[in-house]
Parts: C-alpha cells; structure tokens; sequence
C-alpha cells in the first residue's frame, strides 16, 4: 500500500479540489443547458428497414420501407398477433430525383418524422437501374453517414418498390426476409463494403444474388409473399450486363467460393436411379501461375457431400459404388465451373472471379507491368480446374431403403 | 445545563475540606434531578459523601458493594490504619488498600472537580472522604444496553453474527475477543463539547504505519465540535476531502471487518453511542467489498466482486446509457429491440430524458419512503410502487416498459453496492450524468465519466490515493484486492 | 525549480505517453499512410518509430547533461539567456498551435460523426474545461486518469480487434512491396510526426521521481505504440483493403462493420469512447506542457494560475487555425507534418547538438 500522508496544507486544497469540480460542473451544464442539439426521440424517428432503388426514365426512384411502430401488435394480447402481422407493419414511400440524394431528399418531404437510415440492413437495386452505373449509389451509401456499410445488397429484375411493398406472412417485413435469406447464404453474401472492393479492386467486377416475387397464395392480396432468391446478377465495372440462372449460377458461385445449400442429384450411367447428394463443404483456390511468360491460373476445387437420397438399387458403402458417385459428382462439378469459366472468360470478358486480385497478390510486377493488357490477357488465359470430391456420410442408413424384398438376400 | 465554560474553573483541585467540595461539585452538578449527594458517616466516624448520577450508576451495586462495606463494622475496625495510610501516601497506593475494603475492580483516583465530573457523568460514583483532597470514583456502571445482535445493514450468510451496538465497552469486548494480541491498541479520547464521547482509535501496532497514527491523531486534536451523535460526525470532521460526495471512511457495525481491516494497516474509530465505527484509510474498491468476500469460496467470491464492480458501474451509468443511446444513437440498438422500444414509446408524451428523470425521482422517493416508514407501513408502499409505476403507469402510456426495466436493474443494481454510504453516491451521481447524457449523448456520458475520474484521483483517504493500488498502479496491490484469501499474508 | 510539486513514477510517465502519440493516430493515420504507402502501409509505422526512438533518446540525453530540469530550462543553459528565451518563446507560439490543433480535430471529429447539429464551441469548449480542470490539479491526478483512461482504451480496443476477427480477410496481407520498399517509407512520415510527440518527455522527466529504468520503460512505451499502430493498421487493411485511404476514419468504418449475431452491432461508439478518453489525456498533456513551459518562461512558482486563460487561449486557437476539415487534413498532410517534425524533432536535435558541443568544448578548454 502506497501511504503518504497528507499534512495540514494537503487537507485545504483538497476542499478547494472538489469546490473546483462543482465549478467545472456548473461550467459546462451552462454550456450544455442551452440546448440538446442532436437530440431526436425514438418517436420522432421513421426508421427505414430497407432502401430500393428504381429508374424512372433517367431519374433515380427511391423507395424505403418504414416501419410503422402503431401498427404491429405487441401489447397485451398476444393471440391476435397472426392478424395484426398479416395487416402490416411496414410502408413504403417513393421519390424521384435527378441523382439519388436529390431523391432521398424529397423522400423526407413525404414523411413526418425525421428519416433515419442507421437500420437499413438491405438495400435492393434493379437491374434497370445498376444498368446506368452504380458508382453513384456506391458512393452515396458509403459516404452518408447514416447508412451502414453492413446493409446487404440484392438486386432484382422486377422493381425494386415491388419487392420492398411486400408483406411477408412469416417475418415482420420483406426487410427482415431479405437480411435472413442473406445470412443463410443462398446466394452471392454481399455487403456495401464488399460491393464497393470488387468494384474498385482489380478485377472490376461483382455478383450479386437477384430476387424475385413468389405468387401469392391464391385468394391473398398480392402483397402477401416473400421475395426469393433466384439466380445472380453479374455487374461488369459499375453496370449490370448479365443474369445467371440455375445450373449456370451454381458454377459462378462454385468459382466464387460462396457455394452454400445445395443439394445436387447425379445420374449414374448404367444404372436407372439418381444419387442426391448435399453439399456439406466447398473451398474454392485459385493458384495463378506465370510460366515462360504465359499466364495461367489453376483452379482447386475441395467439395464434401453428404448423400441424402439413393434411388439406385445398390449401396452406397460399396466402395466401388461410391467412387464411381464421386466421379460421376466431380464430372459434374468440372463441367459447371468450366461453364462458368467459358460465360466469364469468352462470353462477357469480365474477371468475375478475382483472377486479376490473385496475380496482383502472387506476381505484384508483372500484374503491374501487364495491368493495361489484362482483359486480352484475360480473355485467352489458360485455367485448369480440379475438382476433388468426397462423400463423407450416407445419412442414416446405408443400404437402400424401399427396394421391394431387399432385406430377404 | 450550563456548560463547563471556565476551564481553569475546573482544572481547581478538591481541598481538604469536604463542605467545600460539596459546595464547588454542587455548583456545577447542582439543578439535575439525577445526580444525588448522599452525605454519610462511615463506620469510623468520617464524613464521607458520595456523588452518583442516579440514571447512570447501578444503586443496588452501589449500595452493596459501596455504601454498605463502608457504614458496616468490618470498615471501622480497619479503618484508622487504613485512613492513615490513604492520608500519607496519597493516591498511589491507595488503590491495593481500598481494594481491601471495597469488594470491586475499577477504582480511579480524582484530584480535580473536572475529573470529578468527567466520571460522574460517565456513570462512575464519586466518594469523598472527610480532610481528604482526593476522591476516588467507582466504576458502578448500569447496563442499559441492548443485547449484542445481528448487524442488520450488512448482514452475511456466512459469518460472524456479532454486529457492535451503542455501548463502547461492548464494542471494545467485542473487538478484543477477536484479536488477543498486546499489539491491539485503543487510544481513547473525549470528543464534543457537550456530549463528551469517548472515541477510541484502534490499530495494531507493527503493521500499521506509524506517522498515519500520528495524523489521525493531529486531526481529531484538531476537531472541535459540539456533540457526536453518530460516526459520521466525526468522519465529515476528519475526512481528506470534504466537500466530496464519496465516502473516505468505512463506516460498518461488524467486529469482524474492523479487526480485518486492522490486520491490513488500517486504523478504526469506534464511537460510543453508536454500533458503527469507521475505518480508514480506504480506496473506491473498499467500498465495493463485503465481508463475505473473505468467508467463501475464493472463485464464488471473484465472481461476485466482479459482478459488484460491474453492477456498481450499471448503477450509476445505465439510465443515462439508456437516454444516450435510444435519443442519440439510436443505431447502436440491435433492429429488432430498437423496433420493440418505438413501439413501445409510441403512446409516451414525454421525452426520454424527462421520462426517466421521472421514474428515477420516483423510484428514489419510494426507496426513501420505505426506509423511513415503520416495517409494517413500508411493505405497504411497495405495493403501491409496483402496482402504480410497474404496472399502471405502463398501461396508462405515461412511461414506457423498457424504461421501467433500465430504472428496477439500476435500483437492483444500487442494492447491490455492499456500502451504504458508497451506494447513495450512485443515486446522486446518476443524475447529473442523466443530464448530460440527455444533452449531449454518449460523448456528454464520457465526459461525466471523465470528471468523476478527475475527481477520484485527486482524491485522497489520509495520504493514500483513493483509486490506489490501480492508480498509482502497483501490480502487487491489484493481486491484493483481486485476492479475496489472503489469509496467509495475515500471518506476516 | 519546477513549477509543480507533484511527482509521477517512470510507469506512469509512460502510460501517459500512449494516449498522447495513439490517441488521434489510431483514427486517422491509416488512411493518411495508405495514401502513401499503399497496400505497405502497415510497414510504416516500423520505420516511423525509429523517429520515436531518436526523440527518446534526444530527451533522455538532455535531461542526463541536465538534470531535473525541463527543455525550456535547460535551453538557458546550453544557448545562453538570449538564444535561449528565444527557443522557449519559440515553444510558446507552436504549443496552443498544436494543443488548438488537437482540440479542432477532436470537435470536428465529433461534430461529423456523432453530434452534428450541436456548435462546435459546445463540443471543444466542454471538453477544453474538463482537461483544464485535470490540469489545474497536477501532473499526479495528469498521470492518474490517464492510468484508468488507458486501461479502459486498451479493453476497449481489443474488445473490437476480437469482434473483428470473423470479419478480416487475411489474404489482403499480400502483394507485398508492390512497389519496392519506398512508399511504405514515404508513408512513414505521418507516423513519424506522431512519433515525434514523445519530445514531450523532455517537458516530463524533472516530474519523475525514480529514473533507474527510465530508459527501458520508455523503450517499451515505444513499442506498445508501434505495436498497436501496426496492428491498426493491419485490421484496417485486411477489411477494408486498398478502399483504406478513401475513408477519412478507417477504424470507425471497422467499428461499425462489426455484427455479431444480429445483436452487437454499430458498435462506433466504443471507437468513438477510446476517441474521447485518449484526446482527453492528450490534449490534458499538451495543455500541461504549455502551462508549465509558459509558468517557466515568466519565472513563475506555481503554473496553475495560468492554466485556465491558456486553455482559453489553446480553445480560441482552435478556431484560428484551420476554418474546416479539409483544411486540417492539409495541416496534417506531409507539409503539415513537417512542420511538427520541425518544432517536435528538428529543434530538440539541434539543441542536443549544441549541448553536446558545448559540452566537448568545455571538455577540451578544461
């Protein structure tokens, strides 16, 4: 324990200490008391969940979801909360603009509470808009202070207002199941941050996961339904070009690394019936190489299954069977990347996959010195895929089940 | 009564002459219904008188052990050698010869009026005898004091039952029994101009630092006041640092953090009159201890100090937290919750901070309404505070659910501060931080924050730093407060 | 003599050092190195802390030929009377020039990100009355809070490093050198300017009352700053990656990309709280230093009685020196930089140069 004793003189200032600090105290609560500038209440506030960006000739529509604090059940009553849900607890508000500030501005007009973008978790943006450039968007949500650089960007080849009016049965608002699908990895899992580096990094480039309307169940209003995530927008510098569906958006995720959630049926030559198999996991490495000045890049593909159906009449433990699954599985997989490959490299000459990231991190020189060259380069590399798969698990059972009087031999 | 203003007066020496000793005791004793002049002849024939304060002394100890002997036979027969030797040789040695005659321990002589008085108000009998200038006074003391019970402001589950009640002596008792060392010692002095308190100052000599005693000492000389109703008069008279709102004593009613406390270098005052005597020098971390943390488990008692500090820091931040972040930053709240609070405020017509400057102002006037109230009265006012704030007011749309929640943790979360007087800073602290949190937000927070800090560093228990041993930091002293067993270093 | 009474030890001397170099470096540095240094800009603050290490080594050396007194102090003695009130006088002028600079920067930072409607004056004239107040009290409550503030800063800024974690992309680490070496060298001149903050330890050491392991503790105050800057630094790049330098805050931008299970999210506000806790001590340092050195100066006893004009002063500078943000970032560039280099590393040199001089002449007169 340090001591040190304080003798008569030390006893005086310190009653002066504290008279000092109520001072000081009285000081700044006369510089503070004059007013609370930045200060907006909860109820002031018309938080936005999502934000939607839509063309309307060549002015920039802006939609945002409002949530409506009144509207959504809570209190004491809990049974009646499947009804009040289904009534609504978002809106939307539209505003057009020359640019999209301009917009979000005149979206406030149209509001009576202070809009507040700090939870805009999702921001969707049609392909008809990205079509004109994202770089104004891009730098709008990265500079505006308010808007988070975590919020998920999704694209869509409806109108973004469309997606955003729904009303979800299951969540509270299409925000929430957009922000959900997005956490569990159905498509491309990109954040503004994210966007923003592809775009601005070597490869000029960045996919994003395109949602579309479910039909609502007949007899419901039409905005009764959830947005889903079907197939991917590919963006090329700042414009979209492209959209990708099912097997083609497979292989683009594959070479991606972003391949989640897939449960993939194989056909086995030979033998009536398919192997089902789910993806447990997938890593995806790119090995770029420059050898004799000729620029290749190795693509490695690592995939674990699971299978979950068998509609062959042999088992699977059969070692012979399951190599020949994995064979069969990998051709499958090779094809889909080469697909991928020959869509990315021959067809819209755009690095979708960070080839030209991998040189620069591997070859910093000669990236640089052949940096103006790069889409020819591009363009006629060589790249090689390997795929390596294994099946790790056959579920629960090993032989088949349902094989009429299997069990007798 | 008229007070002892002529000091000189009294340092006056008794004079041979007993009518003159009664007339000087009398002149100052005179006009109380309680102190009884009983004038007597002892069996030799002396005159004697003896002075008691009737509402202190013990009559029928007195009259057995006393008055009896003295009148009896047994005292004449012995009397002529004994009232010569009490003449010649004066007060020295008379103690082993009245200790003959008078069948009891405490025996003070007393050669002044002012001692004379000194023990008669302290409940001690005074006996004069004739052509004698010395009395002696007898230690016949009345118990009125309550029994030894359960210290009801810091109980433990675990622990000595023993709490100090208003009698000094019970206390001493209390404390010596636990600590049978010479090296104990207990000063005493007198305090209060017209209540005269005994004050003894505790320490253990060896372990604590000697110039601290010689400060205490100086500063308590210093003291002057009127009376002494409780500890904290003396704690305000003596305390580093007047004006702060932080306590820089210990003040508790358990023996057995005294003599911990003591085994540790510090020093204690124990008042008579009150159950709670103070100990010092103490840090901010004192004040978050409770004895328990000694008497359990050490992980059990690690967590639950930790959980103090934390709740402790909840306490005094967590409205402020609340009217920060939900009218400043309201990004910072997770979506959903924010969603539940806006629907939550939707109905409320009150900002933020007004609300909860409302409920905080309640929630302290219930407290203090149900401390001050009789046990029976005070369940009763909790009712009502539950029912009306927690519920009524809810459903009524005059404050909001979630701020109910922030105002019950930070009321559980002041509960939990083991140290009364360190829990009130809490209560009072809140509020101008509430304020500036309503003005400026977190950064008016921090700056709140900042000037408690300020304020603590410069603050000092008797010479040691009161954030020590962080601030300073020295590693050594951080093991120690973090270590709730340090039993073994005791031994040293 | 000094003009306060109070002594820290060589620890707290220390401790108080990192707030005073980290404080405004963690927020701002990363972007102004990248803009330098490019994808090495990690590397910089490796060769900026040598500037670190001279300056320690300038002050130590100083106070050895002169001990227990201050630069100022011991700058009458090396140059002369005349020579050497200039040096002070020149101190005096660059001080609140520094000190209203730090305190600009803390308004303006808080005034962007987290109070944007309320008067600057509020923000700065709040935050100059607290630092006075932990002036006015000594150099030992000076060496206290910045104790507690730094342990808090520390807590506060692993707690976001390990949030973090999940988010980082390790591979950002390469290409390295992508343009040879020298960027991340001439990306080291903003770090260097930080570095050279530690001079204030010739302002210090007369306060320190056990010197024994002064050397060492200093060393390793070094390296904590370094360490911490790298690892800023790297943070920073491994998420953000070459998008650093287009942000003006990197680490505010990283602080509020953490989420956490839906839950812990947005969390800048504990940026935004090591921000106010370290230019709290910071600008207590500075403002502590031109009050004593001003006290030294006029030949006072006892500096506190200025404390509070000078932090008016220092709070009227802040608004004389830069009318807006851009301009800041002009006075914080490389030119901007060199002129702090120039008071915080040039002037010290070429007093320890005269010293030493002074001192191999007297050798060989005597």
């Amino acid at each position: 324990m340090t001591k040190r004793i304080g003798s008569e003189s030390k006893t005086v200032p310190a009653k002066l200490r504290w008279k000092r600090t109520l001072q000081a105290l009285t000081l700044i609560s006369f510089l503070v008391l004059a007013g609370c500038w930045d200060r907006i209440e909860v109820n002031d506030l018309a938080i936005i969940l999502a934000t939607g960006v839509d063309t309307r000739g060549d002015q920039v529509e802006m939609t945002a979801q409002i949530f409506i604090p009144r509207k959504s059940g809570g209190g004491m009553g809990g049974s009646s909360s499947g009804e009040t849900s289904s009534s609504g607890v978002t809106m939307i508000r539209t505003a057009v603009g020359s640019n999209v500030a301009e917009a979000m501005n005149r979206l406030q007009r149209k509001v009576s509470r202070n809009v507040f973008w700090g939870h805009c978790e999702v921001i969707v943006i049609s392909e008809q808009a990205s079509k004109q450039g994202l770089h104004q968007y891009l730098d709008f949500f990265l500079r505006f202070t308010q808007i988070r650089e975590h919020a998920y960007v999704f694209s869509t080849d409806k109108k973004a207002r469309d997606i955003l009016a729904l009303l979800p049965p299951l969540e509270r608002s299409s925000a929430e199941s957009l922000r959900e699908m997005g956490n569990l990895k159905l498509g491309t899992h990109v954040t503004v941050l994210n966007l923003a580096q592809s775009i601005e990094g070597p490869s000029r480039s960045a996919v994003l996961s395109r949602m579309l309307i479910l039909a609502p169940t007949s007899g419901q209003s039409k905005f009764i339904s959830d947005p889903y995530v079907k197939g991917l927008s590919l963006i090329k510098g700042d414009h979209y070009v492209k959209t990708v569906t099912e097997p083609m958006s497979v292989g683009v995720l594959m070479l991606l690394n972003q391949l989640n959630n897939i449960i993939m049926p194989i056909d086995l030559d030979g033998n009536e019936g398919a192997v089902s198999i789910r993806l447990i996991s997938m890593r995806t490495t790119l090995t770029p190489r420059i050898a004799n000045n000729e620029w290749s890049m190795m693509i490695k593909v690592d995939a674990k299954g699971e299978v979950v159906l068998n509609t062959t009449t042999r088992s699977i433990t059969d070692p012979h069977k399951n190599t020949m699954v994995e064979e069969q599985w990998k051709k499958k997989l090779t094809e889909l990347a080469e697909n991928a490959l020959k869509l990315s490299q021959k067809q819209l000459k755009t690095d979708f996959f960070g080839f030209s990231i991998q040189f620069r991190r591997h070859y910093p020189r000669k990236w640089k010195s052949q940096k103006e060259n790069w889409d020819a380069t591009f363009e006629n590399m060589k790249v090689d895929v390997r795929v390596d798969t294994l099946i790790t698990s056959t579920g629960k059972s090993t032989d088949p089940q349902g094989v009429p009087g299997q069990s007798v031999h | 009564m008229e007070p002892i203003n002529n000091k000189a007066d009294c340092k006056e020496q008794f004079t041979p002459n007993l009518a003159t000793n009664h007339a000087l005791l009398q002149e100052v004793l005179g006009d109380n219904a309680d102190i009884i002049f009983h004038g007597f002849h002892t069996g030799n024939h002396l005159s004697a008188l003896c002075v008691y304060c009737s509402s202190l002394c013990d009559t029928e100890r007195l009259e057995r052990q006393l008055l009896s002997p003295m009148l009896g036979d047994d005292f004449s027969s012995k009397s002529d050698a004994d009232t010569a030797s009490f003449k010649s040789e004066g007060y020295n040695s008379s103690a082993s010869n009245t200790g003959l005659h008078v069948p009891m321990s405490s025996i003070q002589n007393v050669c002044t009026i002012d001692q004379a008085i000194h023990a008669i108000l302290n409940g001690q009998a005074l006996l004069l005898l004739e052509e004698q200038p010395i009395g002696r006074a007898y230690s016949l003391p009345k118990s009125t004091s309550r029994a030894v019970e359960e210290p009801t402001a810091e109980s433990t589950v675990r622990g000595p039952r023993e709490g100090f009640t208003e009698n000094l002596s019970v206390n001493l008792s209390l404390l010596r029994k636990r600590m049978k060392t010479p090296s104990l010692k207990l000063i005493s002095s007198t305090q209060g101009q017209y209540t005269n308190t005994e004050i003894v100052l505790a320490y253990v000599e060896g372990i604590i630092d000697p110039a601290l005693i010689k400060e205490v000492q100086s500063r308590l000389r210093k003291l002057k006041l009127k009376g002494v109703m409780e500890s904290y008069y003396i704690e305000k008279g003596i305390a580093d640092a007047q004006y702060s709102p932080f306590p820089q004593m210990i003040s508790t009613e358990r023996p057995d953090v005294v003599a911990a406390n003591l085994l540790e270098g510090r020093f204690a005052l124990i008042i008579d009159g009150t159950p709670f005597s103070l100990v010092a020098p103490v840090s901010i971390f004192s004040m978050l201890q409770s004895p328990e943390d000694y008497y359990e488990n050490r992980y059990m008692s690690l967590f639950v100090r930790w959980l103090r500090y934390i709740f402790a820091v909840i306490s005094v931040m967590l409205p402020s937290a609340y009217v920060a972040i939900t009218t400043y930053h309201q990004e910072m709240i997770p979506t959903v919750l924010l969603l539940s609070i806006s629907r939550a405020r939707e109905e409320i017509p009150f900002p933020a901070l007004v609300e909860a400057m409302i409920m905080e102002i309640a929630f302290e006037a219930l407290r203090e309404a149900g401390v001050r109230l009789p046990k029976q009265v005070g369940a009763a006012v909790s009712i009502v505070g539950a029912l009306i704030i927690g519920q009524a007011a809810t459903s009524a749309g005059i404050v909001s659910a979630p701020m109910v929640i922030i105002v019950a943790l930070t009321g559980i979360a002041s509960f939990m501060i083991p140290r009364y007087a360190a829990g009130i800073v809490s209560r009072l602290l809140r509020f101008p931080i509430m304020i500036l949190a309503g003005t400026l937000g977190l950064v008016g927070m921090m700056l709140g924050v900042i000037v408690i800090v300020i304020h603590l560093s410069s603050l000092r228990s008797f010479g040691m730093s009161y954030l020590s041993p962080f601030a300073p930091a020295s590693a050594q002293g951080v093991n120690k407060v973090q270590r709730c067993h340090d039993v073994e270093e005791h031994v040293n | 003599m000094l003009t306060d009474k109070g002594r820290i030890s060589e620890v707290q001397l220390a401790i108080l050092l990192l707030p005073t170099i980290l404080a405004t470096s963690i927020l701002s540095a990363p972007s102004m190195t990248m803009h330098y240094a490019g994808h090495d800009m990690w590397l910089s603050p490796l060769w900026g802390s040598t500037i670190g290490l001279v300056v320690i080594g300038i002050s130590l050396g100083i106070h050895r030929l002169y001990p227990n007194k201050t630069i100022i102090q011991s700058s009458l003695q090396i140059l002369g009377w005349f020579p050497g009130k200039l040096f002070g006088l020149a101190y005096l002028f660059y001080l609140p020039h520094l000190t209203g600079l730090i305190i600009r920067e803390y308004g303006e930072f808080i005034a962007n990100n987290v109070l944007p409607r309320t008067p600057l004056f509020v923000v700065m004239g709040t935050m100059v009355i607290v630092c006075a107040l932990n002036v006015r009290l000594g150099i030992e409550v000076v060496g206290r809070t910045s104790q507690i503030f730094v342990s808090i800063i520390v807590a506060l800024l692993l707690l976001t490093f390990l949030l973090l974690i999940k988010e980082l992309k390790p591979q950002e680490f390469l290409p390295l050198f992508e343009d040879g070496p020298l960027p991340s060298i001439l990306g080291s001149i903003p770090p260097a300017a930080w570095f050279s903050e530690y001079i204030v330890i010739a302002f210090l050491l007369p306060y320190v009352n056990r010197k024994r392991k002064i050397g060492k503790v200093m060393i390793g105050s070094l390296l904590f700053t370094t360490i911490t800057m790298i690892v800023t630094n790297l943070v920073c790049l491994f998420l953000i990656g070459d998008l650093t330098d287009s942000f003006a805050f990197p680490m505010l931008i990283a602080a509020r990309y953490i989420t956490i299970a839906d839950f812990l999210q947005h969390i800048e506000a504990v940026i935004v709280a090591v921000w106010i806790f370290g230019i709290f001590v910071k600008i207590s340092v500075f403002l502590y230093i031109f009050s004593t050195t001003t006290a030294e100066w006029f030949g006072l006893n006892d500096y506190k009685p200025v404390v509070a004009p000078l932090s008016f002063l220092c709070l009227a500078y802040s608004y004389w020196v830069v009318s807006g943000h851009p301009d800041i970032a002009k006075l914080l560039s490389v030119s901007g930089n060199l002129y702090t280099l120039m008071f915080l590393f040039g002037f010290p040199v070429l007093l320890y140069g005269c010293a030493l001089m002074r001192k191999l002449l007297k050798g060989g007169g005597g």
